[in-house]
């Protein structure tokens, strides 16, 4: 049996890894960087603790502001006061349709959530969708028409318009440019479509910095004609990534998600699950995620996927990039031919045509055509080629040629080519009348005449298209709230049509019965997928292919996995999220990895430990990174795992007009990336002498005892209580271990001198000998087994539980009676996409803190994605994700200590925070072994500085945000997961209302229900049939820290991987982290 | 003896700081309560509920279904007064919201902090009748709150619901009973035929205490409810 290597280490950061100050400071103290606050003598001390005490007698004399109460004047027929109201509508995630339900409160939306009906959701949603929300109430929109500052009418617009409308009529509209990004709206390119007619010369072009240009032009090549390709992984064995990170940022990802981990849910009994490949050339949560991952440079990327399509076509060989193992490529090919039919390639739309060309002929070779991908038309209304169009609109405008350029919804100024310079041309003037539609005064309305404020999707109605071609129906949540309009109205505008949004929309869906239109309205659904087209593979298609072009070094530029291409720059949800792997915050970066970070000299050669140099350059040093005559100078991040020779640039960042809260962060990398090197470049980068801070949240939270081994003998902790936080094992090695769980294994012996000690022996001994045949022998997990067994009995088992070395001082607690509230997170399906993380900070009016805050801990988040590498050296390393939302303890550290009682049990088992009895001593958060709880250090909800998200007082606009069912803290008070249980109390008065029990998956937290691999499970372990009660009964359930005796109601299943068992490495002689 | 007193005077001064203190946050002046606003439309719940036999769900629409009782659009106030007291200047408020299409804006007479979520719902699905927390509101001729909302007085009913809780019809059936059994001109005020004394006591909007017998009615009621009593005072019932 192929064994995991014991000697690998798990570990965060490469400060812990070196043992420094730093990973001291945050392993000593849960909040460094406060001994300012605790500067005083003993004297002053007293006396502001006595001035304190009294003072706090008189806040409850406080007498409550006499408020309004403002009813209707007609009431809607629908509405009942107090209760939410769901509607189906669309959003538009990174320019294709997300099907949403959002729950609308007394008329403001307040929470987005999946739309089960919509193929692109399945009733998940991702982090960009769910920070939607705040994009709604963003104080930083724009508000009005401005017209080179000044604030117009629309009115006073179409005045100004219209006279070179009509003039350009005569000529036939050559003077006119209209420019939009991708446009996946069927009604919105028919209205083009009628411009267009009224203005024939007139040009449209679609510009997008993060297009699905690739994709189209891979399977022109392939097939001779741009189509757009669909994955349907739920019957795959064997996926192989080429650089695509299907799970996360491609079009389609939650859906994709929910089908990789549906062939991934591991239960006691199964015997397969899917197996990942990714080749891929920067590090993300899908090759995190992989069974197998290969980190190339982007041009080896490709050398590496013509090599692998020679292998399995058969026709003719292809060197395989250096540095590649033969037998990698040899086990992937057979793997692949293996499981002919039931395998796929994915390649990213960063990679090359041709690479997505050879992928769609290994899915040909492979039989997957028409089982796991399928191909339709294209998703956009017109293919173009982007680069080159936009090209021509720069030559036009520098020709003078332009006369009306109308950008609707993007943002040209800032992500176009940079050879192109637009800017420049912009304010050439050699346009006469430039106009911008717009959420931000950004970059282009800073250099057009007219900026036209734009209307989010939340108030607007219209139409988009998903990954698959479905179309979803957008429809208003809530009138406009300022004067705003969508690109659909600015056409209808531009067309002289007095149409509002739903005439327009209804006038396309003109064919649709009354009923057939209430129901899609209803549904949020048009029309289903498109229908799959034949296609055959061109011949020789190998020899036809360019050969890769590559360099020693390259850059490739990525969208940032939080700000995309820049559009959310101004969400402060978003920029405050972890990011996957770095874990950086409100801030890009260059990504190297260690070697490279030798050779650039980022850190010194050679030395006697490279993770202490690592942990002090990492993120410290600029670099100069050059391509072309462009250069961009940014910090240097050194991330284990990142392909040597290979620099990812995220874009989105360094916006210079966004507003408030996404000006000045980060680096502006677009001037680096031309039309020729869209997705990688050849480049050069130098190290400069300039230092810059930043902060990423991987040391924070420490959970690890550090206790060694020897300590542990001493403790009687056994080494399998002391084992790594996040349990893994092979598939190979759960099936094979399956084999005694039930097996005639004894027990394991209980520690010398126990019973005795406990005088129960005799007890025990025959309790043992009864149940010896049940009592599954200690498996690769540990305590996960014990602990459930404690679990699954009422506290009569106590002995049993005893026995496993689970005595406690504190009485049971006992769950009889009640529901018992307990949740179950899959390590194997956890692909730390963050959207929980996201989920979590809208439904539970979590603040926002800023940058400097992070960086002293003061992070707000109440479930938090840990990130582990897993290694014995470390350079090659495996990632572990987990989740860690408030474990709610049996047997709570935080409640013995609170002096005040402020955190306590609920009869149904919620460890209960209660903001208005608490203090702030802040014991309970330092006695928590999980640091799942999070204190409010100011005043975040109003002006305290820094960029919080609900600032009440200054931006008043925000008050429409938070969730009404959850209170708004305040300075000085404690607060963390709850468990969502304002969602419990609802249906809870409900089912009582009702006269009936509590279903279970009745309750949802808003974390298990925007996870798109359905990771998350919550329910009643009192009801042996629920589903968390099934999945606490899995061998490979375990707690957490469970030698602590906490006994969390949070669970984990261990992970489990499928590595191919001809790749698997014979265990390491010795480990040797550095 | 002056400085005798002087230094028991200000020995026992903190405690009499103490009592002024906790007396004065359970004054009307903190609690607001027994206090009439002027409101916008001087509307008399005793004209509407007594004397015309209106029922409370007539205008508090949302009271059995949702957390909130709500209050009456324009629109239900104009059902009526489109035709009754069509011209009368007290309600030329009432008139011009329904031409503007502007709300009326009530002074909050009950209102917990924003830390606690109360849920109407559930209350009066217990038999909870509406004077228990709103003192006599059918004989109000302008509403005032009745009852001071401290904690306590919640907490009271959460640790011992028996001493409560009723039927459900006994919430709205209070009202008509009232009007039917009533006597004098004036409400709220001496006997009313056919009452129980529970009744009679909760018209008067004042606490009424159970004696042993009602107890275990009320106790039966509890089981039937399957009232969790223990669970009643978790924090999280009431504050998330």
């Amino acid at each position: 049996m192929q064994e995991k290597s014991s000697k690998t280490r798990q570990w965060k950061s490469f400060a812990e890894l070196a043992g420094n100050d730093e990973s001291r400071r945050w392993a000593n103290d849960e909040f460094p960087y406060r001994e300012g606050l605790l500067d005083l003598d003993r004297r002053n001390f007293l006396k502001l603790t006595g001035a304190g005490m009294a003072l706090a007698g008189l806040s409850g004399c406080r007498i409550l502001p006499s408020t309004r109460s403002v009813p209707y004047v007609r009431a809607p027929e629908t509405l009942v006061p107090g209760k939410s109201l769901y509607y189906a509508t669309t959003l538009n995630n990174r320019g294709f349709g997300m099907g949403v339900l959002v729950r609308s409160y007394e008329g403001r939306p307040v929470k987005i959530e999946g739309n089960p009906g919509h193929s692109a959701s399945l009733g998940a949603t991702d982090l960009w969708t769910q920070a939607e929300l705040l994009n709604l109430y963003d104080p930083g929109r724009v508000q009005s028409v401005i017209e080179r500052g000044e604030v117009r009418t629309w009115d006073q617009f179409g005045a100004a318009v219209r006279p070179v409308l009509k003039q350009e009529a005569g000529k036939g509209g050559a003077g006119i440019r209209l420019v939009t990004p991708t446009v996946t709206s069927p009604t919105f390119a028919a209205q083009i479509g009628q411009f267009l007619k009224r203005y024939p010369s007139a040009k449209w072009v679609q510009w997008e910095p993060l297009s699905q240009g690739n994709v189209r032009k891979g399977t022109a090549l392939a097939f001779g004609k741009p189509l757009s390709p669909v994955y349907h992984l739920s019957g795959a064995k064997v996926i192989l990534s080429l650089d695509a990170d299907f799970l996360l940022t491609m079009p389609g990802a939650v859906r994709y998600a929910r089908e990789f981990a549906d062939g991934r849910r591991v239960r006691e009994g199964s015997t397969t699950m899917n197996r990942l490949y990714t080749v891929e050339s920067s590090y993300t949560t899908t090759g995190a995620s992989s069974d197998h991952r290969l980190a190339l440079k982007p041009s080896d990327v490709e050398r590496f996927a013509r090599a692998l399509y020679a292998k399995v076509s058969g026709s003719g060989a292809s060197q395989l990039p250096a540095g590649v193992n033969e037998a990698f490529l040899n086990a992937l090919a057979e793997d692949l031919q293996k499981n002919s039919g039931a395998a796929v390639v994915i390649p990213g739309d960063e990679q090359s045509p041709a690479v997505h060309a050879l992928a769609h002929a290994l899915n040909g070779s492979v039989g997957a055509i028409g089982k796991a991908v399928t191909y339709h038309a294209p998703i956009e209304a017109k293919v173009q080629d982007q680069a080159a169009e936009l090209a021509a609109l720069a030559a036009d405008i520098a020709a003078g040629k332009v006369t009306l350029l109308v950008s609707l919804g993007g943002n040209p100024v800032y992500d176009a080519p940079s050879e192109l310079k637009l800017r420049e041309l912009f304010l050439s003037e050699k346009c006469p009348l430039r106009v911008q539609l717009s959420r931000y005064e950004d970059e282009t309305a800073e250099v057009s005449h007219w900026t036209l404020p734009e209307s989010h999707e939340l108030e607007s109605w219209g139409d988009l298209k998903s990954f698959d071609g479905s179309v979803g129906l957008i429809q208003p949540l809530i009138e406009p709230l300022y004067e705003t309009k969508t690109s659909s109205e600015v056409i209808a505008l531009l067309l002289d049509q007095a149409l509002g949004g739903m005439e327009i929309l209804r006038s396309h869906y003109a064919a649709l019965t009354e009923s057939a239109w209430r129901k899609a309205v209803h549904d949020g659904v048009v029309s289903g997928a498109a229908a799959p087209v034949a296609v055959t593979i061109a011949a020789n298609l190998l020899g036809t292919l360019p050969e890769p072009t590559g360099g020693n070094l390259e850059v490739n530029f990525r969208p940032d996995p939080h700000v995309w291409d820049g559009r959310y720059a101004n969400n402060a949800w978003l920029q405050e999220l972890p990011k996957p792997i770095t874990t950086l915050v409100w801030d890009n970066a260059a990504v190297v990895s260690p070697k490279t970070a030798k050779e650039l000299g980022i850190i010194p050669d050679g030395g006697p430990n490279d993770a202490v140099n690592i942990a002090q350059y990492s993120g410290k040093r600029l670099i100069e990174v050059k391509v072309g005559n462009a250069t961009a100078k940014l910090p240097a991040w050194i991330q284990p795992g990142q392909p040597d020779g290979t620099i990812t640039l995220s874009l989105g960042y360094g916006r210079e007009k966004v507003g408030a809260v996404g000006e000045k962060h980060g680096f502006n990398v677009y001037p680096l990336r031309t039309s020729v090197g869209l997705d990688s470049a050849v480049a050069t980068a130098t190290l400069t002498n300039e230092s810059y801070e930043l902060v990423y949240t991987q040391p924070h939270h420490l959970m690890r005892s550090e206790i060694d081994n020897s300590v542990a003998e001493g403790l009687h902790i056994n080494e399998r209580e002391n084992r790594d936080i996040v349990r893994s094992t092979t598939l190979t090695a759960f099936v094979a271990e399956k084999g005694h769980l039930h097996g005639h294994e004894p027990a394991e012996p209980s520690r010398v001198g126990d019973a005795a000690e406990h005088g129960e022996g005799a007890h025990e001994e025959a309790f043992r000998a009864e149940k010896a045949e049940e009592i599954p022998a200690d498996d690769a997990f540990g305590l996960g087994r014990n602990h459930w067994k404690y679990l699954k009995g009422e506290p009569s088992a106590r002995s049993e539980a005893n026995k496993d070395g689970f005595e406690s001082l504190y009485p049971e607690f006992s769950r009889s009676g009640y529901n018992a509230w307990a949740m179950s997170i899959d390590l194997t399906t956890c692909i730390g996409c963050n959207a929980c993380t996201i989920a979590c900070q809208a439904e539970n009016n979590i603040p926002v803190v800023g940058k400097d805050q992070v960086g002293m801990g003061r992070e707000m988040h109440w479930i938090r994605i840990d990130h582990y590498f897993e290694s014995t050296d470390w350079e090659n390393v495996e990632s572990h994700f987990m989740p860690i939302p408030c474990m709610q303890c049996e047997k709570a550290p935080c409640e013995p200590v609170c002096p005040v009682a402020a955190t306590v049990h609920s009869h149904e088992g919620l460890n209960q925070m209660v903001y208005n009895r608490c203090v702030g001593t802040r014991y309970c958060s330092n006695n928590c072994p999980y640091k799942v709880r999070r204190f409010n250090f100011l005043k975040w909800t109003q002006a305290a500085g820094g960029p919080t998200t609900l600032n009440f007082v200054e931006k008043s606009v925000l008050k429409m945000l938070p969730n009404p069912d959850v209170s708004v803290r305040g300075r000085g008070v404690m607060e963390k997961c709850t468990y969502c249980v304002q969602r419990i109390n609802e249906v809870r008065i409900e089912a009582k209302k009702e006269s009936r029990e509590i279903q279970d998956g009745e309750i949802i937290t808003a974390c298990q229900q925007v996870c798109p691999t359905q990771a998350i499970i919550f329910g009643d372990i009192n009801d042996p049939n629920s589903k968390v009660s099934k999945l606490k009964a899995e061998p490979h359930d375990y707690a957490l820290l469970a030698d602590l005796n906490t006994r969390p109601r949070t669970t984990y299943l261990a992970k489990i991987k499928n590595p191919n068992p001809a790749l698997v490495k014979p265990v390491a002689a010795e480990g040797g982290h550095a | 003896m002056i400085a005798k007193a002087t230094v028991m005077g200000l020995a026992a001064s903190p405690l009499a700081i103490m009592i002024t203190m906790s007396q004065f946050t359970r004054s009307p002046y903190v609690t607001k309560v027994g206090i009439p606003y002027e409101q916008p439309v001087p509307f008399s719940h005793e004209h509407h509920v007594t004397e015309l036999g209106l029922d409370c769900r007539y205008c508090h629409t949302s009271v059995e279904k949702s957390a909130k009782a709500g209050y009456p659009a324009t629109h239900t106030c104009m059902s009526c007064h489109s035709q009754v007291w069509s011209n009368s200047p007290l309600l030329e408020p009432v008139r011009e919201s329904y031409e503007k299409n502007q709300p009326l804006k009530w002074f909050t007479l009950n209102r917990v902090p924003d830390f606690v979520f109360f849920n109407h719902s559930i209350h009066i699905k217990r038999g909870v009748n509406c004077n228990n927390c709103h003192g006599p509101v059918q004989s109000m001729q302008m509403a005032y709150k009745g009852r001071p909302f401290q904690m306590s007085w919640c907490l009271d009913c959460h640790r011992h619901p028996e001493k409560y809780v009723n039927k459900p019809e006994f919430v709205f059936g209070l009202y008509e009973k009232i009007r039917k059994g009533k006597t004098g001109t004036r409400l709220g005020e001496g006997k009313t035929a056919g009452l129980t004394e529970e009744e009679q006591t909760l018209m008067m909007g004042e606490q009424y205490v159970r004696k042993p017998e009602e107890l275990a009615e009320g106790e039966k009621l509890v089981k039937e409810y399957h009232i969790k009593k223990e669970q009643l005072s978790d924090c999280a019932v009431c504050h998330h």
